[in-house]
C-alpha cells in the first residue's frame, strides 16, 4: 500500500506522541522515520481512553470531530494518516 | 442545589476533557449524581458515563459514602463521614494521566470507607514525581514531607501506599520514607527508563533524582516496609519496568500477574472479577474475609 504524505504522517505520529497513554517502544521508535513503517493502536495499547484522548487532540488542533468508534476504526498509525490526508483534501 | 460540572464546556472536545477530568476527582456518590443527572448532558457523554457506573457497580452495588476533602491542587483526601478508630491510611499514587489505571470513583468503589481514608496523589506533568507535585511540594521529599504535615499521620492504625505505572516508584519510595507496611508499584518502572522523566527537555538533562534511590538506600535495610512490584508476565515494557526498579530496591518482591500482556494491569484484574481478592490478597492483607464487599 502507498503510503500517505508526508504532512499527514507527521501530523498523525504528532496526534498519537501528543496522547500520555500511548507507547511507543524502542522497535517502535528504531522505525519510525521509514515512510513505508505502521503500527497497529492495539499494538500501541490504545484503549478507551487513549481514543478519548485522541479524539480531543484532533478537534482542537485539526478542527474536526471524530468519534471513539471511528477512531477504531482507523486502527493504525497508517489508518489515522489516511483520514487526515482525506479530511486535508476536502 | 445542582451543580453543572460542565459549566463554560460548549465543543464536543470540552465536555470530553471536563469529563475524564471528573473521573480523575469525583467520589463515587458524585459520579453518581452526574448519571442520575444525564439527560442534560450531550449525547456523547451518556456512554462513557454509563461505563464507568457500571465498573463502579463491580466494586459495590450502592455508591460507597466516600466524602472528598482536597487538600491542595492534585492531592485530596477521602474519607467516611464520621471519623473512626482504627483505620488505616492507604496512599495513592496516580500515573501519567492523573488516575489508578481506572477512574477514581471506579477505584474508591473497591476500598471500605468504614476502614480506610484514601489520600490520592497526582503529578500532572507526567515527571514521575520527580518534580514533586504542582502547588504542593517541590520534590517526592517534599510531597512526603507535605503529607507529614498536612495529615495526621499517627492517628492512623496503618499506612499504605500504592502507585499506578507513572505513580508506581514513587509509591515505593514514600512508603519507605513513611514507614508504610506496605507499598505496591502496578506497573511501575524507575525513572531512568523513562524517556520523558529521564530526558525532559525542560530540565537540559541535569535533573536525575539520583537523590532519591540515596536517600532510599539508607533507610532500606532497617526498613518495615514490604515492596510489592505487580505487573503483567507477558508484557515485555512492564518486565523491563519492574527489573529497572529491582536494580535499585532489591528487596522489592515481583508480583506477577501471568497471562497478561497489557499495561494496564488493574483494570485487567477487574475485568476478570480479581480486583477486591488483589486488593484483600496484596494490599490489605490480614483483613477479615469478605471484608472488601467480594
Amino acid at each position: 500500500m502507498m503510503a500517505t504524505d508526508v504532512t499527514s504522517r507527521e501530523t498523525a505520529l504528532a496526534a498519537l506522541r501528543a496522547n500520555p497513554l500511548i507507547f511507543f517502544t524502542d522497535a517502535h521508535e528504531a522505525r519510525i522515520g521509514d515512510p513505508e513503517f505502521d503500527v497497529t493502536f492495539d499494538a500501541l495499547g490504545m484503549d478507551s481512553l487513549s481514543r478519548m484522548e485522541l479524539s480531543i487532540w484532533i478537534e482542537l488542533e485539526l478542527g474536526l470531530e471524530v468519534t471513539e468508534v471511528e477512531i477504531q476504526e482507523m486502527a493504525s498509525l497508517e489508518g489515522l494518516a489516511r483520514f487526515i490526508a482525506g479530511a486535508s483534501a476536502r | 442545589m445542582t451543580i453543572d460540572r460542565f459549566e463554560h464546556c460548549q465543543s464536543r472536545a470540552e465536555h470530553l476533557r471536563r469529563f475524564i477530568d471528573l473521573e480523575n476527582e469525583l467520589s463515587p456518590s458524585e459520579m453518581l449524581a452526574l448519571w442520575q443527572g444525564r439527560q442534560t448532558l450531550p449525547d456523547y457523554l451518556t456512554g462513557p458515563l454509563r461505563k464507568t457506573i457500571e465498573m463502579m457497580a463491580a466494586g459495590a452495588a450502592d455508591a460507597r459514602a466516600w466524602i472528598r476533602v482536597p487538600l491542595a491542587a492534585n492531592v485530596s483526601l477521602y474519607r467516611a463521614p464520621q471519623s473512626k478508630a482504627g483505620t488505616s491510611l492507604l496512599i495513592c499514587f496516580c500515573g501519567n494521566v492523573n488516575r489508578l489505571m481506572v477512574p477514581i470513583p471506579v477505584f474508591l468503589q473497591f476500598i471500605p470507607e468504614t476502614m480506610f481514608d484514601v489520600l490520592i496523589v497526582k503529578d500532572p506533568s507526567r515527571l514521575g514525581y520527580l518534580r514533586g507535585v504542582p502547588g504542593f511540594a517541590d520534590d517526592l521529599a517534599g510531597v512526603v514531607d507535605q503529607i507529614r504535615a498536612r495529615v495526621k499521620l499517627d492517628s492512623y492504625a496503618d499506612i499504605r501506599c500504592i502507585g499506578t505505572s507513572g505513580g508506581g516508584s514513587a509509591a515505593l519510595y514514600a512508603g519507605l520514607l513513611l514507614a508504610a507496611g506496605r507499598a505496591i508499584s502496578v506497573c511501575g518502572k524507575h525513572r531512568s527508563l523513562s524517556r520523558h522523566v529521564a530526558g525532559n527537555p525542560d530540565d537540559g538533562g541535569a535533573f536525575t533524582g539520583d537523590e532519591f534511590d540515596a536517600m532510599v538506600r539508607d533507610h532500606i535495610d532497617g526498613a518495615a516496609t514490604e515492596l510489592l512490584l505487580v505487573y503483567g508476565g507477558k508484557s515485555q515494557r512492564d518486565i523491563e519496568g519492574a527489573r529497572s526498579l529491582m536494580r535499585y530496591l532489591p528487596k522489592a518482591r515481583p508480583l506477577v500477574i501471568k497471562p497478561l500482556d497489557d499495561h494496564n494491569a488493574l483494570l485487567y484484574l477487574l475485568q476478570t472479577k480479581r480486583l477486591h481478592d488483589f486488593f484483600a490478597r496484596f494490599l490489605f492483607p490480614g483483613l477479615p474475609a469478605g471484608s472488601l464487599g467480594e
